[in-house]
């Protein structure tokens, strides 16, 4: 099945289907690229692995050029590439070996430091601490949210996109889209206006 | 990607669910006058509005992607590979070529920015408002934007509360349109402008997301100011000029 939902054609209707020229994939993909970058950080929860994963996403679809078929979107087609990606990233990632850590190598950390958990929003809606603070609760609490979650929000607030390509993008329909736009807003504002040390958010990205 | 594929439905009440569609800007311009004297008069939606407002504009400073950054980077040494995989990378290097060469012809020819307003505004934003140029009076202000754009602008009489910062450049409507920043009682504003003949399509004004956008003509001239301030503060202190700078060959 392709990406974007139709059947992949025999080795032989491919050839004989019309391509896209590399100049025309060049100027779509230069488009789409502010909504895949959107979406690889919502998917791996890293600036610059997610531009690592656009790049090889924008190589994979052009050397897969002869699956695309003309007339369909590429958008929705090199979307599906990135999130297959980033699934296969992420899949590796988890397979890695690691060693736990013993606990003399936190009882030699300070205890001093500020508790990373406190709201950065006071009761009037001002902020606490310094912007770059402030950005640093967000961006957690951000990573806290579902991987699907966070590619909507991302798409709706920060791409500014209409639902019908926030839908496209990441593989949901239109009004479930709007939902985790609306409910990870609404949970975004809940946990920065938190008092310290009532919710955990979690710590990296779900998929 | 996997995760669940419909939020499991809340029970939300009707303050709450006007309250997600108006931070969504998913309300006409009759409903949304309704709800926000609601909001005038209920603090703590209030509250949350302001919260947001603030969570989305951080949100795109802190993600906005780089337009203009390389879009495809190829590997400087390949280690032995086969020659099909090299015919793929010679493509792939036609590619990043047709990029360039699109982005330079779609820039120059057609007079068409890679950045919205908004987008703009994120952005100094994120690097912390710090222009490249600064004009120290009304006549040097006056004569920069009569250099780069064909027609003076003028400031005689600033709002009480202004302080100009100075100026950047943006890709908005061409890759050198002038980004004028500024603070009005401590809030980041800027303004856009550049040739009206440039100006391939109108960006659209109003609220969006937080940022109000106007729109206004001057002389030759088109200027976006935006900000998070419901009306526009520089846009009605400007006055067009006639072009002091001769072309000298």
């Amino acid at each position: 099945m392709r990406p974007d939902g139709k059947s992949v054609g025999t080795g032989e209707s491919r050839t004989a289907r019309a391509q896209m020229s590399p100049a025309l994939y060049a100027q779509e993909y230069q488009r789409a690229r502010p909504a895949l970058s959107l979406l690889a950080f919502a998917s791996v929860g890293d600036r610059h692995l997610a531009e690592d994963l656009v790049q090889e996403a924008a190589l994979t679809g052009f050397r897969q050029l002869d699956r695309f078929e003309p007339g369909t979107s590429l958008l929705a087609w090199l979307s599906q590439i990135v999130r297959n990606l980033a699934s296969n990233l992420v899949r590796t990632k988890a397979r890695r070996k690691t060693t736990p850590a013993g606990p003399e190598l936190f009882e030699s950390q300070p205890t001093s430091v500020a508790e990373p958990n406190a709201s950065p929003v006071l009761q009037n809606g001002d902020l606490s601490i310094e912007q770059r603070d402030f950005d640093d609760h967000l961006t957690r609490e951000l990573l806290g949210l579902d991987t699907v979650q966070r590619a909507c929000l991302l798409l709706r607030v920060v791409g500014e996109l209409p639902y019908d390509q926030i839908s496209v993008i990441v593989g949901v329909p239109e009004g479930t889209a709007m939902s985790h736009v609306h409910r990870g807003k609404r949970v975004l504002r809940e946990r920065l206006t938190m008092t310290p040390n009532t919710h955990k958010p979690k710590e990296g990205v779900t998929t | 990607m996997t995760g669940p594929t419909d939020p499991t439905p809340e029970a939300l009440s009707a303050d709450q669910l006007a309250l997600e569609r108006y931070l969504d800007g998913d309300m006409p311009a009759q409903e949304r006058e309704g709800f926000e004297s609601v909001l005038a008069s209920r603090p703590e939606l209030g509250r949350q509005v302001e919260l947001q407002q603030k969570i989305d504009l951080r949100l795109r400073a802190l993600f906005t992607p780089d337009i203009v950054a390389p879009d495809l980077q190829l590997p400087l040494s390949v280690p032995r590979r086969s020659h099909r995989r090299l015919i793929t990378l010679a493509a792939a290097a036609l590619v990043l070529l047709a990029v360039v060469v699109f982005q330079w012809w779609s820039s120059g020819s057609q007079g068409n920015g890679a950045l919205t307003p908004a987008a703009v505004y994120a952005r100094e934003l994120k690097s912390g408002f710090v222009p490249k140029e600064v004009c120290t009076d009304d006549p040097a202000f006056k004569a920069w934007v009569s250099r780069r754009y064909g027609q003076g602008l003028s400031m005689p009489e600033p709002p009480a509360g202004l302080t100009l910062v100075g100026w950047d450049y943006a890709d908005v409507i061409s890759p050198y349109s002038g980004v004028l920043l500024a603070k009005f009682e401590g809030r980041e504003v800027l303004v856009i402008i550049d040739r009206a003949g440039l100006e391939h399509e109108a960006f659209a004004t109003g609220k969006h997301h937080g940022l109000y956008v106007h729109r206004d003509v001057i002389g030759s001239l088109v200027a976006y100011e935006v900000s998070p301030l419901p009306e526009a503060k520089i846009l009605p202190a400007l006055h067009g000029t006639p072009c002091e700078h001769k072309h000298a060959k």
